[in-house]
């Protein structure tokens, strides 16, 4: 222990060599299309879960050392790290699957410097809400199309139809499994922050029915 | 809730159902999972049980005073001390008769892992007490003044009216405090502020030996020769490093004194503060001044005084002849007509008819300063505070420092802002429920633009957290005591009073594992996946950590997420990476 820093802190304190950074990057998509596997894949770390509890509000809430009672509910969270320099560190969310949870999602995205939203092409249907909601932020997203043991089935002009996409939001085909697949899909992903930084407006969304 | 509809507003009905240990729950603190966490190098508190019925027994008996526990016949007596402290609750209250019982006292707290605080006559703003051991020093009162070498060797509570009486017999006086009911020690580690320093400097200036009792409960002899470091952070650095048992320290030649008070009636205060402005700076270092502005329940009443003013009272000490003090006088006795003029010719005993402070305790809130000069505008804005402010001030005083307190050298301790050219010290009502914001604090942002931003450590009053205590000296200074501070109490021993240091806080065992975890600077997420815990949980415990100062975060700040510069690094370096 440096005994150094036991005062007050009032002027600078010794150890603290530079504030790191962390940067994070949150990964998107319906149920079962393969998050856990993206964030894991990307990730230097083994992958992660960390749990939300969450109760009724109506129930009131408990001090720490109670007990975990019949009105919680656990929300699981997947997450990565890669540490891209000293004091600078990615992180990368998975979000919770089930719609009830959704109200989390603000949280998560807030402060994200973009997102990767996978798509199945066997189930665009469970894309729309989430497809939606990030439009609604002003979060830059990309698509990924997850294919499966490199099957690319669909053109990307025809699944750019299918999900009512703007002709400038990025789509890439990438294997969740892969790693240097998904870092090129977050690469894809800074590049289109990037480039949204300099065109500010959100792409509109077209209407869309789920 | 629609899918797609992002809930900004957080109408679900799940909350995160953990609340801070101040009442504040989860959803408020705002602490993303990837928010990284990295340990201050603060730690908290050794977790410490209460000693024992059996142990506190045992303590008894090794010390030859009185102690008292909570319910004790004399408890309160002892704990509020003769100036009326407010009542906490210490662990005990040691009423040492001798050194011993101090050396046992600290020992003993030392043992059982207790804070330790140090009392003689209450006139220090004693921080709460609670569960600590209170050593209350005023049974002794031993002094022994030696002629040949003209010092005198006083006991933890003298006080300054024993110092004074015990001296004059021998033609000596002590460079004392303005109030002679004020303790000996506690003054002088504090500096003090003498009546008489423009001639003579800072009462520590006279300190040649302190016996301490330091947190290892050795007792110790330090000087000059012997842990000066020590000597010389104790002769301003206040009851920080130790209980101080006896302190040895130079008497002058009993001073010719002419001194008193001038009490103007308040609507003269205008022209008597302008002309003091002029006057003060031009007088020699054998004329200390002080300036004070009663508030209008001062409780002292003067046939003639106009009842709404405050009235003004201006204090000198002269050490040399009649004839050079009433010289020097005589402008200040012909600006306004005084209600009353005690200056005069007097014995050094009847040093306290300088100030005429008052002697009984009120509640109040306590706040002081150094100014770098002193203004018509000053003036003005002083009285205006005083006449209109919705908070009333009891009391104002300027003292004039320069002349000897200006005195530097090597041989001197630790006394902070010597160099200012004024002291202040504002008493207003304590602060109440309906406001934050005291009349003292009032009137000091009043004149902040005259101010040099410290403060005199006496004169800290109610401000006492260790961020305010830090203002009593500069900053190399104040390193350098915290240094000593921290070589001679490691674990904060003596945290009351005006600590340099805060005390540490306890925390729970799911908090001191997560300190643990975070030496590097690592993600909530992580923390919480780490320690099995939901991330709910983590934010509050992290929440009281940053609060106490243990672990610092940092966030990523949103507005950033559109930095150019930053997405550009995040791109290079995932580049490098396929």
């Amino acid at each position: 222990m440096n005994s150094a820093s036991e005062f007050e802190p009032m002027r600078g304190r010794p150890h603290d060599d530079g504030e790191p950074t962390p940067v994070k990057i949150v990964v998107s998509g319906g149920f079962g299309v393969g998050k856990t596997t993206f964030v894991g894949a990307a990730s230097e770390i083994a992958p992660v879960r960390t749990e939300e509890v969450l109760t009724d509000r109506s129930v009131g809430v408990d001090d720490l050392s109670g007990t975990v009672d019949k009105a919680t509910t656990t929300v699981a969270m997947d997450f990565g790290r890669i540490s891209l320099r000293e004091q600078l560190v990615l992180y990368l969310f998975g979000t919770p699957g089930q719609q009830r949870f959704w109200f989390m999602w603000d949280d998560l995205v807030r402060g994200a410097i973009g997102a990767v939203i996978l798509v199945d092409t066997r189930r665009l249907i469970d894309s729309f809400p989430v497809i939606d909601y990030f439009e609604r932020t002003n979060i830059p997203f990309v698509i990924a199309v997850n294919g499966f043991d490199g099957d690319f089935p669909y053109a990307h002009e025809h699944l750019r139809e299918a999900l009512a996409l703007d002709a400038r939001r990025p789509m890439v085909d990438c294997d969740a499994r892969d790693t240097t697949s998904a870092t090129r899909t977050l690469i894809a992903v800074v590049e289109h922050a990037l480039a949204n930084r300099h065109t500010a407006a959100p792409v509109p969304a077209p209407g869309r029915n789920g | 809730m629609t899918p797609g509809e992002p809930s900004s507003n957080r109408a679900s009905p799940l909350v995160r159902p953990y609340v801070l240990t101040g009442g504040r729950t989860a959803d408020e603190v705002v602490m993303p999972p990837e928010t990284l966490v990295r340990a201050t190098g603060r730690s908290p508190a050794a977790s410490f049980s209460a000693p024992s019925a059996a142990a506190l027994s045992a303590l008894r008996e090794g010390i030859s005073g009185p102690v008292f526990e909570p319910g004790d016949e004399g408890f309160a007596v002892e704990q509020a001390g003769s100036f009326g402290a407010p009542a906490h609750r210490p662990l005990a209250v040691v009423g040492a008769r001798t050194s011993d019982d101090v050396r046992s006292a600290v020992e003993f707290a030392a043992e059982h892992g207790l804070p330790v605080a140090v009392q003689s006559t209450g006139h220090g703003n004693l921080s709460n007490t609670d569960g600590a051991l209170l050593i209350s020093t005023r049974r002794m009162r031993r002094l022994e003044i030696d002629r040949r070498q003209r010092s005198v060797k006083v006991a933890a509570g003298v006080i300054w009216r024993d110092v004074i009486d015990e001296a004059a017999p021998y033609r000596l006086a002590p460079v004392c405090g303005s109030a002679p009911s004020v303790g000996v020690i506690g003054y002088t580690l504090g500096g003090g502020l003498s009546p008489l320093g423009r001639t003579y400097g800072f009462s520590a200036d006279y300190v040649r030996k302190i016996e301490v009792v330091t947190a290892d409960g050795y007792r110790r002899l330090v000087d000059g020769d012997h842990e000066p470091d020590l000597f010389w952070a104790m002769r301003g650095g206040k009851g920080n490093f130790g209980v101080v048992t006896a302190m040895e320290f130079g008497l002058v030649d009993e001073p010719e004194l002419y001194g008193g008070g001038l009490y103007y009636d308040g609507k003269d205060a205008e022209a008597v503060l302008r002309s003091y402005v002029r006057w003060a700076p031009l007088l020699p270092a054998t004329m200390t001044t002080s300036i004070a502005l009663l508030g209008s329940t001062a409780g002292l009443q003067l046939p003639g005084a106009s009842a709404a003013c405050p009235l003004v009272h201006l204090r000198i000490a002269h050490i040399g002849t009649v004839e050079q003090g009433s010289a020097l006088l005589t402008p200040m006795r012909s600006v306004a007509t005084p209600l009353l003029d005690t200056v005069a010719q007097r014995p050094f005993t009847s040093i306290a008819e300088v100030h005429e402070d008052p002697t009984t305790p009120i509640a109040a809130d306590k706040r002081g300063g150094v100014l770098t000069e002193l203004t018509d505008d000053t003036v003005s804005a002083l009285l205006t505070t005083m006449n209109t402010s919705a908070k009333p001030v009891l009391f104002v005083e300027l003292r004039q420092l320069g002349g000897a307190f200006h005195r530097y050298g090597s041989d001197i301790g630790s006394v902070g802002h010597r160099d200012a050219a004024y002291s202040v010290y504002v008493v207003s009502a304590p602060i109440d429920a309906g406001s934050s914001v005291s009349g003292s604090t009032r009137l000091l942002e009043a004149i902040a633009p005259w101010a040099a931003g410290g403060v005199p450590v006496n004169f800290l009053g109610s401000a006492n957290a260790p961020a305010d205590v830090a203002r009593a000296w500069d900053a190399d200074t104040h390193h350098r005591l915290i240094g000593i501070k921290q070589a001679w109490d490691p674990d904060n021993m003596f945290r009351f009073g005006y600590p340099l240091i805060a005390p540490p806080r306890q925390v729970s065992p799911e908090a001191a594992e997560l300190l643990r975890r975070c030496q590097e600077a690592t993600s909530v997420a992580e923390l919480a996946a780490s320690l099995g815990l939901p991330l709910g949980v983590v934010r509050v415990l992290l929440a009281d950590l940053v609060e106490a100062g243990m672990v610092n975060t940092y966030r990523f700040d949103p507005e950033r997420a559109a930095d150019t510069q930053l997405l550009g690094e995040v791109l290079d370096e995932l580049r490098k990476r396929v």
